[in-house]
Formats: structure tokens, sequence, C-alpha cells
């Protein structure tokens, strides 16, 4: 990467110049560094200590690590956004790509749809999530006063049992059209001469979707699955506005556990170390993903 | 052309940078008068006099709605040294990272220095605010009482008595659910704060209340925990009160939804929902045979902090105990007090307070005993764990015993 840059550069104007190179890398280099890689150390340095209110550190070595792991609340925690994840790579992404081939099909009103299902995501989560508390509002809430006048009787809609779903439902809803936005992107680079030839041949329109679609898009669905898992592990607002993980924790996730013990219970050194646990966990997670799915190539020839 | 304008506009960003800096002094207030807090419109009147009478000074108002980023925010700032001249936080123990980062300066000699000033003051509050090391780091404006805030209009149309004892509870919470209306609003699941103090205080007396846990769990706390989960399983609260917080239950107090909730002086404001509510406090009934009637969780936990940056400053020093005084003194301290209802720091009485905020004081003073709140005496960490545990306790998943055994653990740990 680094190499076709500098030789690009070097048809153009600068003679093999390495000071140029490393002055236009150098903003984003500095930026990381102070934005990333500093507090991430930071955080791993902090994660052997016991700090509370961040003053007075006093070091307890790997105490905060064996915490994690006999911490029950991290698990279950674990488990949801793994839960999340999953939810998050067949709904937000299935359904992003079913309908992109949708709205690709039509002939009129490919704008209606691209802006509608768009819109979600121009909002923001925390003031969607608070709509959401709203509706799923136990004595005056909307959903509950539509079944009232149906004549149902009222649902608990956050309990235990549910919670995570309902949680799970305005974040998905929400991203669906960002997916479907990058799927029917990748759908207009697919020529209209290969769907000319296999209408020709007397290929139907699922064929179509299946042996010429599907295939060329693959790329563009693997970079959404990858997006979708390592948005899902940063998955926070929605949830702490709704139900912040309750009730019992039941729809706690690793973000909203990580917030709460460091800006609530005020455990620094423990928080970090949840922290650098979610990132191994997306590290590990995403080259699970990319080994995977794989790296299939595949070509309009 | 292009180099000419950036050299321009460089220029202009040196010199306005200049202009600010050219003699002025800057001063920058943290406080919790801000957005819909009652007494932010006197506050700001405060500051634009003292900008008049020291046009010298520029003041930098950075106050702000004090949730738990901004208490974050602020302890940051202290550990960081990144502190305002003036803070308004807590004095109990949530003060610990602000006194203890060093960066604030004990007042004792400045109000010595200054015996017209101290003299608004009213002496026992004085004391309430003293840190454990024996100087006073803050100067106290209001305080506040807690309380059981009814609907009266619900209470007279249901003929319930405001309830005064254990029955006189689970009877006003019987005939509120027969009526449909929820009997008492709380948010259980996020801020269970008041519903807490007031269950182990009215249970166990003023003593269990105040025991902390470091010694050893009271029997009484297990016993006040367990009275929320008899309350629970009564059907008094909200239906979803394990996810909700305070805001949701003001809500449905608000909306005349709900007959009773159990929270502090500057929620009177909003359970009025600007006169459409009847509404008073009264004190939490006695539940316990070693609770008492009257006694009430209320008192002085905030002030304003001096940075020891700015009162080291010579430049700074004379406008910034100026400003701490003009905030401070025994006429402001009236204002805000007549502004927010709450109990003021100094000897004064104010006036044109409505009804229930009058009922209010009158509670307060007629109090055989006043304790401030338990998350005023142990640390955060527990305070959370207890905070987290209560939903629980209630649903019965675990019991209020293991709850407080790992509070008691965190506690040991933090101190």
């Amino acid at each position: 990467m680094l190499l076709t840059f500098s030789l690009e550069v070097e048809t153009i104007k600068f003679k093999n110049d390495n000071k140029v190179i490393f002055f236009f890398l150098l903003p984003a280099l500095l930026f990381w560094s102070i934005f990333l890689f500093y507090p991430i150390i930071r955080s791993l340095y902090k994660t052997f200590f016991f700090t509370v209110h961040n003053i007075n550190p006093e070091f307890i070595g790997f105490g905060n690590y064996i915490k994690l792991l006999t911490d029950p609340v991290v698990w279950l925690a674990t488990k949801n956004t793994f839960i999340f994840m999953i939810a998050a790579v067949i709904f937000q992404v299935g359904l992003g790509v079913l309908l992109a081939i949708f709205v690709d099909l039509i002939r009129y009103g490919k704008n209606f749809f691209r802006t509608t299902f768009f819109f979600p995501i121009v909002l923001s989560a925390a003031s969607l999530g608070l709509l959401f508390r709203l509706l799923y509002n136990y004595d005056a809430g909307l959903l509950n006063s539509i079944l009232e006048a149906l004549n149902f009787e009222p649902v608990l809609w956050l309990d235990a049992a549910k919670a995570l779903a309902m949680v799970m439902i305005p974040t998905i809803w929400q991203y669906v059209g960002f997916y479907f936005v990058i799927i029917l992107t990748a759908l207009t680079k697919i020529p209209n001469s290969l769907y000319e030839v296999a209408k020709i041949e007397g290929a139907s329109t699922f064929q179509r979707i299946t042996k010429i679609t599907l295939p060329l898009i693959f790329q563009d669905i693997r970079v959404c699955i990858v997006l979708a898992i390592t948005g899902t592990l940063k998955v926070f607002d929605m949830v702490w506005v709704i139900t912040a993980g309750g009730p019992f924790d039941s729809s706690q996730v690793l973000g909203t556990y990580m917030y709460s013990t460091v800006f609530q219970r005020r455990l620094f050194g423990y928080g970090s170390t949840i922290a650098i646990f979610i990132i191994i966990l997306g590290v590990i997670v995403t080259t699970l993903t990319n080994k995977f799915i794989g790296n299939r190539d595949v070509t309009i020839d | 052309m292009k180099k000419s304008m950036i050299f321009v506009l460089a220029m202009l960003l040196v010199l306005s940078v200049g202009a600010v800096n050219a003699g002025a002094v800057e001063l920058r207030v943290y406080s919790m008068f801000s957005g819909a807090d009652p007494a932010s419109g006197v506050y700001e009147e405060l500051i634009e006099e003292f900008k008049a009478e020291h046009p010298e000074v520029k003041i930098i108002d950075e106050s702000a709605t004090l949730d738990e980023s901004v208490k974050v925010r602020i302890e940051n700032d202290f550990a960081s040294g990144n502190e305002p001249d003036i803070t308004m936080y807590f004095t109990d123990s949530q003060a610990k990272p602000i006194v203890e980062s060093g960066r604030v300066t004990p007042l004792n000699d400045i109000l010595a220095n200054n015996p017209d000033w101290k003299a608004g003051f009213l002496p026992s509050v004085l004391e309430q605010v003293r840190y454990s090391d024996g100087n006073i780091y803050a100067l106290p404006i209001t305080g506040f009482y807690e309380g059981l805030i009814v609907n009266l209009d619900l209470f007279e149309k249901y003929d319930v008595k405001i309830p005064e004892t254990r029955e006189d509870l689970f009877n006003a919470v019987e005939t509120f659910r027969t009526n449909d209306i929820v009997p008492m609003a709380a948010g259980l699941g996020m801020t269970p704060h008041y519903n807490i103090e007031h269950s182990i205080l009215k249970v166990g007396g003023a003593a269990a209340h105040d025991a902390g846990i470091a010694d050893g769990i009271n029997p009484m706390w297990i016993e006040g925990l367990n009275h929320m989960k008899e309350l629970y399983d009564a059907d008094a609260f909200q239906k979803d009160t394990l996810t909700q917080d305070w805001s949701g239950a003001r809500q449905l107090f608000k909306q005349g939804k709900a007959a009773m909730l159990v929270e502090g002086s500057w929620a009177i404001a909003d359970a009025q929902n600007e006169g459409a509510n009847r509404v008073t406090i009264v004190p939490y009934p006695k539940v316990g045979e070693n609770g008492n009637q009257t006694d009430l969780i209320a008192g002085f936990t905030s002030g304003m902090y001096l940075s020891k940056e700015a009162y080291n400053n010579e430049k700074k020093q004379d406008v910034v105990v100026e400003l701490l005084k003009h905030l401070t003194n025994k006429e402001a301290i009236k204002k805000i007090a007549e502004a927010n209802g709450g109990l003021p720091a100094a000897d004064v009485t104010p006036a044109g307070l409505s009804k229930p905020y009058q009922d209010g004081l009158e509670m307060f003073k007629n109090a055989d005993h006043v304790s401030l709140p338990i998350d005023a005496q142990i640390q955060r960490p527990a305070w959370q764990t207890l905070v987290d545990g209560v939903a629980y306790i209630v649903s019965g998943r675990r019991s209020a015993e293991n709850i407080l055994e790992e509070v008691r653990k965190i506690e040991l740990q933090t101190k």
C-alpha cells in the first residue's frame, strides 16, 4: 500500500521523497496516537490498579482480571453482545440486502425508498432511544395505549425476558438503511448487459438474483457483515437510554456495563479492564469473521 | 493570493487572542444553577450584578445541570488541574475526589478575616459542610429536605388518609390500586435512592440509618430493604419501575397518575406541574418499631469551593474572593432560597414561598432528628452497588443480606 502510494507520488512531482510521505502521514499518525493509542495504553496501565474516582491508585496486579473472570455480569453482557451481533448480521445486513434488491428491481420511486430507509440514521441514537422508551412505557406508553384501545391487557414490554429484544428492535431498525444504501450502490455497479444476456438465455428473476446479483455483491456484503459485527461491540447509547442494562442486567451489553462501572460506580481500574476485554474480543471476532467468510473475489469477466 | 490570505487570517487570530487577554482577569465558575433549576434565573442576575460592578473581570460561567457525566467531568477536572476558579459541588462523601486533589483552598482564615461575611452563615450549617480534616472548603447556599410528596387531589378524591404508619401506607396502596391509580411512583431500577434512605430510616431509626456499613451490616438495613420488597409485592409501584429512573417517576406523578412520590425539596416545583396538582410534602410514614414519625433526611451537602490556584494568583485573589462573597452573602442566600424553596444557609426567612414549600419548612422545623442521606456516608462504589441491587432484592432474585454483603465488601476495599 505504502509502496504503490510512493510510486504514484514519484510519477507526479516528488522524486522518491520520504520526507513528503512522512509529512502526509504525520497528521493521521498524530491523531491516532493521541486519541487512540495513548488512551488504550493508559487504559491498559490502569487495569493493574484499584482506582476509585480516578485518584489514589492502589496496585493490585491481576486483581481486576481475576474479578473480570468471576463477574457473572460480564459473561451475561458478553452473551447479550453476541446475541446482538447475530441479530445485527441477520436482520440489519439481511434486511438491507433484501430491501436493496427489491428496490433495485422497481422502475420508479427508487429515490423515495432510498431516503425513507436511510432517514433513521440521521437521527441520534439517544433521541431515538428516548422515543422508544416512551413507546414502551407501561402506564402512558403508545403501545399500551393502543392495546387498551383495542381492549387488550397492557403488556410489560421491558421485563427480563423481553428487554434485550426490545432494545435490539430500534437499533436494527436504525441501521438497516445504512446497509441498504451500501448494497444499493453496489448493485448499480453491475452492468445491465449481464442481466440482458441472462434474460435472453431464459433465466428467471430468482435465478438472476442468485446467480448474478448475489455473487457480484458478495464483497460488499462481506464489508457490511464486518461493519455490523464491529458496530455491535460498540452498542451503547440506545441500550443505555432505554433500559440502562436492566432489569437485572438482562439487557446489559459490554458497552453499558463498562460505562456504568466507570461513570456510576467510579471503578476506573475495573472499567478499564472491561474496555481492554472489549478490544481483545473485537480483534478476535473480526479476525475470525474475515477468516470464516474468506476473501473470495468474484470479477465480472 | 492564497498565501496572503493565510497570513491575514493568522494575524487576525493573533490579534483577537491578544485583545481578549489584555489586562482582563478571567474567572471560571461552575454552579448547579442551570437549565431547569429554579434558581438559575437568580444566579444569572447575581453574576450580571458582579459583572456590572467589576467591568475588568471576565466571567466564564460553566454552569450545567449536575448529572453523572458532569460529576465525572468535574472530578477529572480536579484530578488533572483544569478546575474552575469557583466550583459548586458536594460536601459529603462525594467531596473526597475534590478535596483530596489538593486543589481547593481551606476557607477558615478567609472567613475569619471577613467577620461580616462569616456571620451571615448559620453556625450549625457551617459545621455540616466541614470536611473530615476539620477544614471548611465550601460555603453552603441552600440545603434540602426529603419526604413523601403526596397528591392531595387524589387523596381527597378516594378518601385516603395521608399515611403516618405502616398500616396507613399499605391501606393507601390498596385503595389506590383498586382505583387504577399508581400508589407510589418510583424509579427502583435506576434511581431508588430516596426510597432506600427512607425505608431504612423509618424501619430502623436514625442511628441505624447513619451507621454506615463498614463496621458491619446493620440488621435494620436488611429490614428496611425488605420493606421495599413488601411494597413491591403489594403492587405499590408502577409496573415498569424496574426500568425507570426519577424522571419517569416524576412524569407519572406530574400527570396525576400516581398518588405518592418519595423525593426531595428540589422536586416540589415539578410535582406541582404548574399548579395542576395540589401537593404537599410530609415525612415518610413510620414503618418499624425503631422508626420515628418526624425524623427526616435533610441537610446541607453542597457548597462553593475556591480553587487554590486562583487564590494563590495575585492577579485573581481579590476578585475571586469578592465573587465568592457576592454569591454566598446573606442577601444572595435569601434570594436563591426564595427561588428554589431550599433551606437557607443563612439566618433569613425566605418570602413568598408557595404552600408546599411552607409545609416543607414546617416539617423541617418539627423534625426530632435530621440525617444526611446514606450516600453522604458511604463511598460511591458501595452506594451504587446497593442502588443496582434494589431491583434484585424487590423481585426476590437475591436477598437483601446477599446484596449488603457485596456492598460491604466494596466499601471496605474502597476505604
